[in-house]
């Protein structure tokens, strides 16, 4: 039953804060240039050229590579690939996770030690191995399964805060009192848990999006991606065998990784304090 | 007209631990009137909050319930479990001990009263807004419209503790369970909040289950008086006699452990040793370690509650060489 005015009121408590501020715009900033690739990448990505190893000029405001492309235009497509597997493998890692910690932590029992044995032997693998095994075996390069295959085993961390979480916050008093004036357990989880841990979720769905962009980046350097795939990760790794001879190949998209997984995690932290009526006074009086 | 509300029979609740068996509550026999507060007291762990639990059937795991709990005369430990939550906060509501942490944090009050009036009633959300204003006013906020919006931490002990007060009340139950309500308040406060539940007790027209050990509380808010010691029924009676002819050797020295300003004394009477643990209570009386009374057949025989006068039972096996 939020009301207009206490939105109002969170808005404004999250404009109060600079580095959330900071944040949003290099996500806005980044998901722009993803969505208008086309349009404002100066050179085909793809189209090679004699102007191999150009360092950045006028021309190529990033430079270009061994093959003479340009990597202004590799790294504004690249963005979209990036994006879409940070963004939507983290969202699949948290709705997992969020659904498995919730359960196995607030009901606990059987439920709860089941699961969280599964989520210790997912620990145990050694996750890039696991990942070239089955994009070997499933011959599949495709980004769908890049996102799925992350968000598929990137889940357990987010499920084990998730149920420390619930296993703290079931005990308290709001708990019974909402269950002594009849809620039932959907209701307690939903209206009452969630949202108490709402703020390490936030923070660990963006700190995701920033390591599974590196992480697909890994796998893209090792080749396990399609390699007409255009990547953050892969740009880089391919340019950091050249880097004392050609910097600018590795510089700007390890820069853009950076700005990005900075910037997701600045907006996530002040989601957090805005969104967090306990937080929101620490902000008012500062 | 008095009619039983609230009747409990043979209420056992036993906690299945690797330790063993705890025996929280043990042949517990009780009854509510209507419009009637009875005070619960004992030392902690008496076994006052499971008594509590067990009512609204909210005993955690490993605990279980046995015996009847008659409400209107229907055992509620027969009931399902989407039964049980139109009780729970329509016809029997609790509050509990801690106000600082019975509020959820992320909500505004306003917010969490409205979900206990949306929970049992069906009103447009308008009606169910001026509802919480009008409980909000009742509990003695003042500028209950504005303060609605707030959150739990802009308010202090007592104001939450109105806050609670005014959610277990806003579905007019029968009977409201105050579990330790103002133990955690300063006297001042606590005053405050007790002046507040007894005109709201006349108003509403419910009963009450107090638990307390504070005799004090007892003593001002109560009608009848149960007794607990180690999860067993010890005395049970009405206020005047509890105070003034005690007929369990507990209870007698519970009154003398409290501090009198008519009487001159060095040192407080505190009753020696601690309560007992439930999972092996003492053989016989499970008092008679403490009692000062105690012969030797108090460790051999367990006392059964007798009636020694009409509304007054005792669960003393040397009760009439004692006090007649």
């Amino acid at each position: 039953m939020s009301t207009l005015a206490e939105w109002r009121y969170t808005l404004k408590m999250f404009r109060k804060n600079m580095w959330a501020l900071f944040g949003v715009c290099i996500v806005i900033t980044v998901i722009i240039i993803a969505i208008l690739a086309p349009v404002i990448a100066p050179y085909d990505p793809y189209a090679t050229s004699v102007q191999s190893y150009q360092p950045p000029s006028r021309e190529h405001p990033f430079g270009t590579d061994i093959l003479g492309r340009d990597i202004l235009s590799r790294v504004i497509w690249g963005s979209r690939n990036s994006l879409m597997i940070g963004i939507f493998s983290s969202l699949i890692s948290t709705l997992i996770g969020v659904i498995i910690g919730s359960i196995t932590g607030y009901y606990r029992g059987v439920t709860d030690t089941v699961a969280m044995r599964i989520s210790e032997v997912i620990l145990v693998i050694p996750k890039y191995f696991l990942y070239i095994m089955i994009i070997s075996m499933l011959r599949v390069r495709t980004i769908g399964l890049v996102i799925g295959l992350i968000g598929g085993f990137e889940w357990v961390s987010t499920a084990r805060i998730v149920r420390s979480e619930f296993l703290s916050l079931r005990e308290l008093d709001y708990v019974k009192a909402a269950r002594a004036i009849g809620a039932r357990d959907i209701r307690i989880i939903l209206l009452h848990l969630l949202p108490n841990a709402m703020s390490s979720i936030i923070i660990i769905t963006t700190m995701n999006i920033g390591a599974n962009i590196l992480l697909a980046s890994g796998l893209g350097f090792l080749g396990l991606l399609d390699p007409t795939m255009l990547e953050w990760g892969s740009i880089l790794a391919y340019g950091r065998k050249l880097i004392r001879h050609a910097w600018w190949i590795c510089a700007f998209p390890g820069l853009m990784i950076f700005l990005t997984v900075l910037g997701f995690n600045q907006l996530g932290d002040g989601l957090r304090d805005a969104l967090d009526p306990r937080l929101r006074g620490r902000v008012y009086k500062a | 007209m008095n009619k039983t509300i609230l009747q409990i029979k043979d209420l056992k609740t036993y906690f299945y631990t690797d330790a063993g068996i705890a025996k929280a509550v043990d042949e517990l026999n009780l009854k509510i009137e209507r419009k009637e507060t009875l005070g619960l007291i004992g030392e902690s762990g008496s076994g006052k909050t499971v008594t509590a639990l067990s009512i609204l059937r909210l005993v955690p795991f490993p605990g279980r319930i046995t015996g009847e709990i008659l409400f209107h005369g229907e055992n509620l430990l027969e009931k399902s479990e989407e039964e049980m939550r139109s009780v729970r906060g329509g016809n029997i509501a609790m509050i509990f001990q801690d106000p600082m942490t019975s509020l959820n944090p992320v909500y505004t009050i306003g917010n969490q009263i409205s979900e206990a009036i949306e929970l049992h009633q069906d009103l447009d959300r308008l009606e169910v807004n001026k509802n919480v204003i009008d409980m909000l006013k009742k509990v003695g906020i003042p500028d209950a419209a504005t303060r609605q919006r707030d959150y739990p931490h802009q308010f202090s002990g007592g104001m939450r503790q109105r806050v609670m007060i005014a959610m277990a009340l806003s579905c007019n139950p029968e009977l409201l369970i105050a579990d330790e309500a103002t133990t955690n308040l300063d006297v001042t406060v606590q005053a405050e909040v007790l002046e507040l539940m007894k005109n709201l007790k006349e108003e509403f027209g419910s009963s009450i289950l107090l638990i307390t050990h504070d005799l004090g509380v007892v003593a001002e808010m109560s009608d009848k008086v149960a007794v607990l010691y180690a999860g067993k029924l010890m005395e049970f009676c009405d206020v005047e006699t509890a105070f003034m002819a005690p007929q369990h050797p507990y209870l007698e020295a519970l009154l003398e452990s409290i501090p009198r300003l008519d009487v001159d004394k060095e040192r407080l009477d505190a009753i020696a040793g601690t309560v007992p643990e439930l999972v092996n209570p003492p053989q016989g009386c499970r008092f008679h370690p403490r009692c000062k009374y105690a012969k030797e057949i108090c460790n051999k025989q367990e006392p059964q509650l007798i009636e020694i006068e009409p509304g007054h039972s005792s669960a003393c096996l040397r009760v009439d060489e004692i006090y007649h």
